[in-house]
């Protein structure tokens, strides 16, 4: 039996990312900006935020990148939010044009012990009668801060924001 | 919606025997319906932003700008069915005016759990299927009708808002 029991939950469900695909001047300054964005929307500090890929190839015109961030926020002793944010893109040398695909991925995860038979029973009590109500607000939550995300990067290059119904802050 | 690792899933779309609905459209400022149809949305099928997913975001800057944003809906009937819908925006706009579309495809889906030694067996299988076939059948013809209205109230309210631009 395994001592842990994980239960994973996509926030974006049912799909499990959402894509940005911008073409235009300068894409590649997404690699500074993100990782403070980031930081701002999951409320972390720089330990619990991991810049897990960054590769910048200049030897070639246009130059390409790719990078990936993780960022961790604690909700309670169980559950964790991860939000990962992929891009990739190329851009000129001269003019600074491209394009860049960022990939917005967000999952809810929570760790239960699962080491003897007691744990098994009172896990699925305990999350059935208490903790479900609880994991659906870190879910709405989770979803607002990839939310606040996306709007935030279409500010950066001046595109269409998202409408008024949408949630705002994160 | 079912959430269950292997599922038997029933697909049936609402309009046959062409699924999809296209708007062309051109005028002045086409992206503008990037904001309307979230709304329109909500308000035909009542379901809340959460229930909408905007899938995919491309804004491809110059000459003419070339914007595509494509949503995904679902509507939860019961414990088994909902609706499916996706939309699709498309479209170009070059000094205030432009030409798009809108491609509107949906369909009632069903979804039975088959996780479990008990949903996979036979006996399960017999039941559920008697069940479907003496109740459930019925309800779904009345949501694939119901289903079909929403669509299409929910395809001109977006032809009054093309005129409109």
């Amino acid at each position: 039996m395994p001592d842990e029991l994980v239960l994973s939950e996509h926030l974006l469900a049912p799909e499990y990312f959402k894509s940005i695909v911008f073409s235009g001047y300068n894409p590649a300054s997404l690699l500074k900006v993100i990782p403070q964005l980031m930081k701002d929307a999951f409320r972390i500090e720089s330990p619990a935020f991991y810049e897990d890929v960054v590769r910048w190839d200049v030897s070639s015109d246009p130059i390409t990148f790719y990078a990936e961030w993780r960022a961790i926020e604690s909700k309670d002793v169980r559950t964790n939010t991860v939000g990962t944010i992929i891009i990739q893109g190329a851009q000129n040398k001269k003019d600074k044009i491209g394009t860049v695909t960022v990939w917005i991925l967000g999952r809810l995860q929570t760790k239960l012990p699962n080491k003897n038979v007691l744990d098994k029973m009172l896990n699925k009590t305990y999350t059935w009668l208490f903790y479900n109500n609880v994991r659906r607000t870190y879910l709405d939550e989770g979803k607002r801060r990839i939310n606040w995300l996306d709007t935030e990067i279409r500010r950066l290059f001046d595109i269409m924001e998202r409408g008024e119904h949408y949630e705002r802050n994160p | 919606m079912v959430f269950a690792r292997t599922k038997l899933m029933i697909h049936d779309e609402l309009f046959k025997p062409r699924p999809v609905v296209r708007i062309h459209f051109s005028g002045a400022h086409p992206e503008k319906l990037y904001h309307e149809i979230p709304n329109l949305v909500t308000k035909a099928f009542k379901v809340s932003e959460h229930a909408m997913m905007e899938k995919k975001f491309s804004w491809l800057k110059g000459e003419p700008e070339r914007f595509k944003i494509l949503w995904e809906i679902d509507k939860d009937l019961d414990r088994f069915s909902y609706y499916w819908m996706e939309i699709e925006l498309s479209g170009t706009v070059s000094k205030g005016s432009g030409t798009g579309e809108v491609v509107v495809v949906s369909a009632l889906r069903t979804e039975y759990p088959q996780d479990t030694f008990w949903e996979r067996s036979l006996f399960y299988e017999f039941m559920r299927m008697i069940w479907h076939n003496a109740f459930y059948a019925r309800k779904r013809e009345e949501w694939l009708v119901e289903g079909r209205r929403l669509v299409s109230l929910l395809v001109d309210n977006i032809k009054q808002i093309t005129k409109e631009i």
